[in-house]
């Protein structure tokens, strides 16, 4: 196959995927809309306290069109959401949800990517360096490490901490938002902690195997130097699977999100979230997980194209 | 009296490799055996003896063709699933690899079971007596009864494959699929001996399969020599050791070790590769590796013909026409 | 056979013991507890462990050391719960849809990656957030999102052993597809399901943990752990024990369950070390 087939067939494949990432967003919008649809309760009541007047809840009911059937419900949200990228409004915030999401997600998003950032360098670096000097004390230390960032609840973990680091030693805030990078040190630490250990442990085992391959052998055999062998060849074995899990594991970053941000009080996504469940802003919560589910598959589909740069027998059939 | 067992007429399958490559594994064939006889089959890889005793037993389901069990005119291959319950009960196999067709979570109580159990033969008690005198049947001491397959030899598990095969007494057929071909040698001969025995007190018919020809003389009467899907030879043990007709039974027959020194051998090696069974063209599938071949057989097939008492061979070089 | 070589693997001897303890205290925390978890008594509120309450009281004045106790079999029967379901479930799922296939399995597959799609958690809060928030709820939101990574290793090895030629002896013999997946298919996909519960455990427990923890689990005055690290964090500049102790006694039980898992998984296939 000539250059420009090869060409032509990756884009296609790209295109391909972006519209299953739109028909999965359609289906997800669906599935998202009829579920909160179901819910017990008169949201409306929920909005204007128990207190409103007959009157004020059929104003507002006729208002927000929930005395349309709910199919055409169902259409016109449809309609604004992928035709206006209109995600709705909050009565109890008195905002478009869309405002508050762009007012959110940047926070979560610089938390998110500086734990992942933290994780994989010093993971990578602790598994690497564990699996050449097997038994020795760097090597105990990231089992145990690992064992310990795999069983502590991350909300337990920054709970600690704030006691630590910030009531016992005074050494950050414990909690709040923009005031410059102390803010950030703490619940990173939180939020990276666990898939740390994850990939400490993956790039530990992935290393051990890379070094005992045969390949490896002959690198040496051709007399390279040590530590060159080491980082060119093996680090870049062993960086594939750790990719890919980065990838998976960022699933579980935006999850830990939720508590971290609860926690330090930060102003981001999952709290967001969360404070729309406990008030039952069905419209919020709507917008907030459909937010979330998009980012997740397009993040994937990040990973999913870029790993055969790294790996070129991860490479899909185009 | 009933006479032919088994008559097979025209069995073809088929497997789809991809758009252009089509298997041709067993390309028309037709055959009967008789009641109470052991009818060898022997062939190299890709000849489609395998496919063959997996289509009889409904086990893979053929392209095309009719295979007829007790003359009863019934194609078992059209039977629904309730009337091949009564069929299941009456054929079985035994398989090539003594390890991996037993469960290896299940002790040996429960693999010879089996066939009891699905058919309801009786109450628990009742089942384990069966086991119990299968065991001795072949020849297995009652303790290796709850011992599960990887701690038994080849050999015995070869046997208890048997004895599964065998569990139900209303079994008349068997399709035995290369049983000593995973065997060692002194296993080989237990295992030969012990189906042959079986054979002659329950009263057996049988489809022995194997690549291998020595080992298909101790046991047959009769049989069947394929190549690339079609039958190419059929005759009586004897005959097909002292007369063979088609030259690839010579050839094999020429491999076959021989303890008699004096008696003059010339080894016929053939050329070339089998053909693959993909695609096959139109003349004689013997001809490109033939080393008697005549012009004909590179474009016609040759017809299956009879040319004495018993004696089936599909050759040019037989053909009176 | 399979004993000898677990116990090789000291840690998860050491995993092993620190469980059974605990399931010792949950299973006889109403005859060991010194008093009842739910009693409160404001007298006695906020205290720091003493010769009383060994390991001081709440808010409310009731004692840690006995919520700690019967905190241990709600917790840990919580996530329990979960994976023996999503087990059940995911098991049934994956064998049908590998050993049957076709549009069984084309339907049962689409749905599994529809759940995978939403961050896992996610999935579980938009599902409390319709239920409602309660114990119940939390388990069966944390279910379904457990689900499809059963289905889906189940499915794979299904697919594999379906080929073997036991199976088809087995249908020689006249065994119908049912008899054939549970007595040859499901005894043989064990070993991957083991190994993927008893992580899936660990994993279950901390994540109704911080349901709980959420205010969308465990409600009042139930004595989950979780729960009860929520309902210390007000405190947690003053009397820091009421977070610390169930945050420990949780991470230690979350701890050893991945000692014996890890037990497990270098059990069953020693390449991996």
């Amino acid at each position: 196959m000539n250059k420009k087939k090869k060409q032509f067939n990756f884009l296609f494949y790209v295109i391909k995927r972006l519209l299953m990432i739109v028909l999965l967003f359609f289906l997800i919008s669906t599935a998202v809309f009829f579920m909160l649809s179901f819910t017990p309760g008169d949201p409306v009541i929920l909005m204007l306290g128990l207190e409103a007047s007959t009157e004020q809840v059929e104003e507002l009911r006729e208002e927000l069109g929930l005395n349309d059937p709910l199919l055409v419900q169902y259409w016109n949200f449809m309609k604004d959401t992928f035709l206006k990228g209109d995600l709705g409004y909050s009565y109890r915030l008195r905002t478009p949800v869309i405002n508050e999401i762009a007012r959110t997600l940047p926070v979560s998003a610089s938390l998110a990517i500086l734990a992942i950032i933290v994780s994989s360098f010093i993971a990578i670096f602790l598994g690497t360096f564990s699996a050449i000097k097997q038994y020795s004390f760097l090597d105990e230390f990231t089992k145990v490490f690992v064992l310990a960032g795999v069983s502590m609840p991350s909300f337990w973990l920054g709970l600690m901490l704030i006691l630590i680091f910030s009531v016992k030693l005074g050494l950050f805030p414990a909690g709040g938002w923009g005031g410059g990078w102390k803010y950030y040190v703490l619940p990173v630490l939180a939020l990276a902690t666990n898939p740390l250990a994850v990939t400490a442990r993956l790039s530990r085992s992935t290393m051990l195997e890379v070094i005992r391959q045969d390949f490896i052998i002959t690198c040496r055999a051709k007399g390279l130097h040590e530590s060159s062998v080491i980082f060119k060849h093996a680090l870049r074995n062993a960086a594939i699977p750790v990719y890919t899990l980065i990838g998976l594991r960022f699933g579980n970053l935006l999850t830990g999100a939720v508590v971290t941000e609860t926690i330090f009080g930060i102003p981001g996504l999952g709290r967001l979230t969360i404070s729309a469940v406990y008030s039952r802003d069905y419209v919020l919560i709507r917008g907030c997980i459909l937010t979330i589910a998009l980012i997740f598959a397009i993040i994937n589909l990040i990973v999913d194209l870029t790993c055969p740069l790294l790996d070129p027998r991860t490479k899909p059939n185009y | 009296m009933l006479k032919e067992k088994i008559k097979v007429i025209n069995l073809r399958k088929y497997f789809k490799l991809s758009k252009e490559d089509i298997v041709h594994a067993v390309d028309g064939v037709s055959f009967n055996i008789f009641k109470d006889e052991i009818m060898g089959l022997v062939g190299e890889s890709g000849s489609g003896k395998t496919t063959i005793g997996r289509c009889i037993l409904s086990l893979i389901e053929p392209d095309e063709g009719k295979v007829i069990l007790n003359e009863d005119n019934k194609n078992i291959l059209d039977f629904s699933k309730k009337e091949m319950i009564k069929i299941r009960k009456e054929m079985q196999i035994i398989f090539q690899d003594p390890f991996s067709s037993l469960d290896p979570r299940q002790t040996v109580e429960q693999l010879i079971s089996e066939p009891l159990r699905v058919t309801k033969f009786g109450s628990k008690k009742q089942i384990k007596e069966r086991v119990l005198y299968l065991l001795n049947q072949i020849n297995l001491s009652k303790e290796i009864i709850n011992k599960y397959p990887h701690e038994l030899d080849g050999g015995r598990c070869q046997r208890i494959g048997i004895a599964r095969a065998i569990a139900l007494d209303t079994v008349s057929f068997l399709v035995c699929d290369e049983p000593v071909s995973s065997l060692d040698v002194s296993s080989q001969a237990q295992v030969l001996k012990l189906i042959k025995r079986l054979r002659e007190k329950l009263g057996l018919t049988m489809l022995f399969i194997s690549h291998d020809l020595s080992v298909v003389r101790m046991l047959s009467q009769r049989i069947m020599v394929m190549y690339l899907g079609l039958v190419v030879e059929i005759a009586d043990s004897n005959t097909l050791f002292n007369e063979p007709l088609h030259p690839y039974t010579k050839a094999l027959l020429s491999a076959v070790p021989v303890l008699d020194v004096n008696r003059p051998r010339k080894k016929i090696v053939l050329k070339g590769e089998i053909h693959t069974p993909i695609n096959v063209g139109q003349g004689c599938r013997f001809y490109n590796r033939c080393y008697t071949s005549l012009k004909k057989c590179e474009h016609i097939s040759p017809e299956l013909i009879e040319t004495s008492k018993n004696h089936f061979v599909r050759c040019h070089l037989y053909n009176k026409k | 056979m399979f004993w000898k070589r677990f116990k090789r693997n000291k840690s998860a001897i050491l995993g092993l013991v620190i469980c059974i303890l605990l399931l010792f205290i949950a299973i006889f925390s109403p005859l060991i507890s010194p008093y009842d978890p739910y009693e409160q008594n404001l007298i006695e509120k906020l205290q720091s462990p003493n010769s009383n309450h060994k390991l001081g009281t709440d808010a409310y004045g009731r004692d840690m050391l006995s919520r700690i106790f019967y905190g241990a079999g709600i917790t840990f029967l919580a996530g329990f719960l979960v994976i023996i379901l999503a087990l059940l479930i995911g098991t049934t799922l994956g064998v049908v849809s590998g050993y049957w296939g076709g549009l069984f399995d084309t339907i049962i597959m689409r749905s599994m990656d529809f759940l995978l799609a939403f961050p896992y958690f996610f999935l579980a809060i938009l599902i409390v957030a319709i239920l409602g928030p309660s114990l119940t709820n939390a388990i069966i939101a944390i279910t379904i999102g457990s689900i499809p990574q059963f289905a889906r290793v189940v499915r794979s090895t299904t697919l594999g052993l379906k080929e073997l030629p036991y199976i088809e002896a087995s249908k020689a013999m006249g065994s119908s597809d049912i008899r054939i997946m549970w007595e040859h298919i499901i005894p043989n996909l064990i070993g991957p399901i083991i190994v993927l519960g008893t992580v899936g455990i660990a994993q279950s427990i901390i994540q109704v943990a911080t349901l709980s923890f959420l205010g969308m689990g465990a409600q009042p005055p139930i004595a989950e752990w979780g729960l009860m690290l929520s309902e210390g964090r007000n405190y947690i500049f003053s009397h820091p024990h009421l977070t610390m102790v169930p945050g420990i006694f949780l991470s230690i039980l979350v701890l050893s369950i991945n000692l014996i898992g890890d037990g497990l998984r270098d059990t069953l296939d020693p390449r991996l070390k």
